[in-house]
């Protein structure tokens, strides 16, 4: 039972991931969900595996990032017909930012949202600052390749920013 | 725009945007309650199905060397069946486990991949022939127990044994083939394409979807046709 709530503190502690990845893989507010549910059951599944030799949210994004690509066929069609309203549709209106803030990461993550799912990967895991080598490792592609691939993807996205 | 604009805009914005959304722990705690990947439950299935019919032919093969005891070409033929057989068995439960340590595994995205592919380019193949020879296996088990004559067992026309068991084999290979093959393609597709950094094979997928259809209704309307006129015949009208 410890084990247990050691592993649901752990993940509430760092369920950003868990946002982010879902809302980088998944279409809507229902596919959200249903792929946050998935990737918590995929972590606790496999949450014997890790033994603490990376660090928590390295093992994290790994399993996240590995359950969404898996999951992502499923939503594939209706993510291409997704609406950015329905991505990021529960952001407060009454929010004391500027709507140019949320027009910036809204932006930012249609952005990302266009690109492959390998490179949605690599791209975030840069994005959370990163170090080659851990995206290397998450990954499975070599330090030269993570650093050739991400010229090609913050190229792509500046374009698509502009 | 430059590099830290990027990471700069991802991060203020994602401050803003998590602020409104937060699971509770009661939320994250329904998530663990046991939910099954379709896909991962029909290959299960399928492995557990034949394990099972593994283990029925293993039993009957059993009753069968007792029975057959004093004929020792019987027990030429048994043993090796019965071993085969414990073989196959063996193989489901090294593909069950194997199938498990890709699902639960701590590896990296791309040997994950490499590893799923594998379950179905190798292990899959081999195991829908396995299923085959099990159900054979099964087949001739039960007739031999059943047609038991005092501890011999003899087959009148052994080419036309040999035929019709090369054609069952034929068959039940090619009945699991059909049906597994739209689900197995689409997982090999789609996997291969997320190895290869492409989206081509699974564009073409859904495209050859249609035609595929349609394939399938022409043969299952001349199937159909075949089978009524079977019994008009047989019937003699």
């Amino acid at each position: 039972m410890d084990k247990k709530r050691r592993f649901l503190e752990r993940v509430e502690q760092n369920q950003d991931i868990l946002h982010k990845i879902c809302a980088l893989y998944a279409g809507n507010m229902d596919d959200r969900k249903d792929l946050g549910q998935e990737i918590v059951c995929q972590l606790w599944k496999s949450y014997p595996s890790f033994r603490g030799d990376s660090k928590f949210t390295t093992w994290m994004y790994r399993v996240a990032l590995n359950t969404a690509l898996l999951t992502l066929r499923r939503n594939q069609r209706r993510v291409r017909t997704e609406s950015l309203k329905d991505h990021h549709g529960d952001i407060p209106a009454e929010s004391a930012d500027p709507p140019e803030e949320h027009g910036k990461i809204d932006r930012l993550y249609e952005a990302i949202s266009q690109l492959h799912q390998f490179d949605r990967a690599i791209i975030l895991l840069y994005l959370e600052q990163f170090s080659y080598r851990e995206i290397s490792a998450v990954i499975g592609i070599s330090e030269s390749n993570v650093s050739v691939r991400l010229v090609r993807i913050k190229k792509r996205l500046k374009e698509l920013l502009t | 725009m430059s590099n830290n604009d990027l990471i700069k805009i991802w991060k203020e914005g994602n401050v803003q945007m998590l602020k409104n959304r937060r699971f509770e722990r009661s939320e994250l705690e329904a998530f663990l309650k046991p939910r099954i990947s379709k896909a991962a439950l029909n290959l299960n299935l399928n492995i557990l199905v034949y394990m099972a019919a593994q283990l029925a032919a293993m039993i009957l093969i059993g009753f069968d060397l007792y029975g057959y005891r004093s004929n020792p070409i019987m027990l030429k033929v048994l043993i090796p069946m019965f071993i085969v057989c414990s073989s196959f068995f063996g193989y489901g439960v090294f593909l069950l486990t194997y199938i498990w340590q890709v699902n639960h595994g701590n590896f990296d995205l791309v040997t994950a991949i490499k590893r799923k592919l594998n379950v179905y380019r190798k292990h899959y193949e081999v195991w829908m022939w396995i299923g085959a020879v099990s159900l054979l296996f099964l087949n001739f088990a039960l007739n031999t127990l059943v047609d038991n004559d005092q501890g011999t067992y003899r087959i009148n026309r052994p080419v036309f044994f040999a035929v019709m068991c090369l054609l069952i084999l034929l068959f039940i290979y090619g009945v699991q083939k059909v049906a597994q093959f739209s689900a197995v393609r689409r997982i090999k597709v789609y996997l291969s394409d997320l190895q290869n950094d492409a989206l081509e094979g699974s564009h073409q997928l859904e495209k050859a979807r249609t035609k595929q259809l349609v394939v399938y209704l022409i043969l299952a309307l001349i199937l159909t046709l075949l089978f009524i006129l079977g019994i008009i015949k047989a019937t003699g009208f």
